[in-house]
């Protein structure tokens, strides 16, 4: 069974910031997680390229601000990911 | 008056020569005696003080000691509104006589009410409006007058300077003040700064030794109202991309909570070049023969790419790091600008950015065509190309050169990276009125 978004998101949060005991709360913005800046979200989008196979665009990322918008753009990856398959 | 729409003009600081003949020219009418005289002039600790000094010449007072006597029933100069398209809300109309109820709004540096009027009490007098619903503009009406001569009036909302004006009779002076400078708690907060007060108990027998300056009669607050919601910075932004040259936009960007995956916000590279990477779509870009960390001026590693002359931060730390962390961290920032340079030519490519070009110095108009012509060749973009503020374009300005590009124009004196800093605000008010120009035509 696939891995909830969130856990992988929180996964990945974790080792770019190097918080282990980090938890990351759906409503939660990005800006108030200390250490997910400019320059960590990066490699949290890289690391989630590497994770799902896939190659955002830069339009998916023009609003990414709070947890959940991370977990809308995995599960539509996901979806369109089965649906290709199928 | 000058066109003072929502002006944001410079700061208090110590004069500069241009100031010095400004000021000689608008109080007494006249450029300075000497060299001498605008070195004196510029020793001083702000304009305000330069302003009071010119006010309180001999020569001031008899040029217009003559106007005031030969005409005290000139009717009040009732200043030109700026022009607006738009329709005004009327918000609050403070009479600020006795018994006008204006008390509520009156911080420091008021007398008591009279029948007419009020007069301010020593170096500035302090107003609270509240400004009702959200408004992109207000319109502020001051109908004042002087006391016994001509006093020079700062008028600062917020912190920034909306006004500058020799007041010499009655008048009404029409102030448009940006939605940005009213507070969050829906208030906008007023300083007067009026130079060189007087006391009657030195113009005649009577005892009254209170520093009057000007008489407020009534205050008016209006909004702009345009059929549009004011824009919230953080909608507009994704509009938006930097391309540096410094990183000021960067930090506006950070200000307003918004942090986007973007190649040159903490990036740079020489105009040139830009223009060249724009045009070859960054072709081998980032080399990894051409690329370094270098130690940088606090414990943070640059990052250079030489083959293009890029300079950029990296927020690695090189405390403590092992010269085996260097190749690690070489390697990540060079992924992380491979994956730059994708998002940063999916958008070029795309319609409607407007890009975001502030240089380190001043550059003519020359060479910022052809960084438009590259921009307008890969997409519908536009360039927001932002210069310092001076007298004649002041601070918050923005104007259309052509289709897609667009000039601003930001005080280099303002201060602060704080969410609602006067620079803060002025960016906000730049790029509010950037989208204004350019949505339409994308």
């Amino acid at each position: 069974m696939a891995e909830s978004a969130l856990v992988m998101l929180q996964a990945i949060v974790r080792e770019v910031l190097a918080e282990p005991g980090l938890t990351l709360r759906e409503d939660a913005a990005t800006a108030d997680v200390p250490g997910w800046d400019s320059v960590t979200n990066v490699e949290i989008i890289l690391a989630l390229e590497e994770r799902l196979g896939v190659e955002f665009h830069v339009g998916e990322l023009g609003r990414m601000c709070v947890v959940a918008d991370y977990l809308r753009l995995i599960e539509a990856r996901r979806s369109a990911r089965t649906v290709e398959e199928a | 008056m000058a066109d003072i729409g929502s002006v944001l003009l410079p700061q208090l600081d110590q004069p500069t020569p241009q100031d010095v003949i400004r000021a000689y020219m608008l109080i007494l009418g006249r450029r300075p005696e000497s060299q001498a005289a605008i070195d004196a002039l510029c020793a001083l600790p702000d304009v305000m003080t330069l302003g009071e000094r010119l006010l309180r010449s001999a020569e001031f007072r008899a040029r217009f000691r003559h106007e005031l006597l030969t005409s005290p029933e000139a009717p009040p100069a009732v200043q030109e509104a700026p022009r607006a398209s738009a329709a005004t809300v009327p918000l609050q109309r403070l009479a600020l006589g006795a018994g006008g109820g204006a008390e509520a709004a009156l911080g420091e540096g008021w007398s008591v009410g009279e029948p007419d009027g009020r007069w301010t009490i020593g170096g500035q007098s302090v107003l609270s409006l509240p400004a009702g619903l959200a408004y992109e503009e207000y319109l502020l009406r001051l109908e004042l007058k002087p006391y016994h001569t001509p006093k020079l009036l700062q008028v600062e909302a917020a912190g920034v300077t909306v006004l500058r004006e020799l007041v010499r009779r009655e008048t009404v002076l029409v102030i448009r003040i940006a939605g940005e400078l009213v507070s969050a708690d829906r208030t906008l907060r007023l300083r007067l700064r009026h130079a060189a007060p007087e006391r009657p108990c030195d113009h005649s027998s009577s005892r009254d030794d209170r520093a009057l300056a000007l008489k407020v009669r009534t205050v008016t607050l209006e909004g702009l109202d345009r059929g549009a919601p004011p824009a919230d910075p953080r909608s507009l932004a994704p509009a938006f991309e930097s391309l540096g040259e410094d990183c000021a936009f960067g930090f506006y960007e950070t200000a307003i909570g918004h942090e986007p995956v973007s190649l040159f916000r903490y990036n740079s590279v020489p105009l040139a070049r830009l223009i060249q990477l724009l045009e070859d779509r960054l072709e081998g870009f980032p080399r990894p023969d051409s690329a370094a960390l270098v130690l940088g001026d606090g414990d943070e590693y640059v990052f250079h790419e030489r083959s293009i002359g890029l300079v950029g931060h990296t927020s690695f730390s090189c405390r403590g790091a092992l010269p085996t962390d260097e190749a690690l961290l070489l390697a990540r920032q060079l992924k992380r600008m491979r994956f730059l340079k994708r998002m940063f030519n999916q958008r070029v490519d795309g319609d409607g950015t407007i890009f975001v070009y502030r240089a380190f110095g001043p550059e003519p108009l020359g060479a910022m065509l052809p960084l438009w012509q590259a921009l307008r060749r890969r997409g519908r973009n536009a360039l927001l190309w932002v210069c310092d503020a001076d007298e004649l374009r002041p601070c918050g300005s923005v104007e259309r050169l052509e289709d897609g590009l667009l000039r601003g124009y930001v005080d280099p004196a303002l201060v602060g990276t704080e969410p609602g800093s006067p620079r803060m605000r002025a960016w906000a008010i730049i790029c509010r009125r950037a989208w204004r120009l350019w949505e339409p035509a994308r």
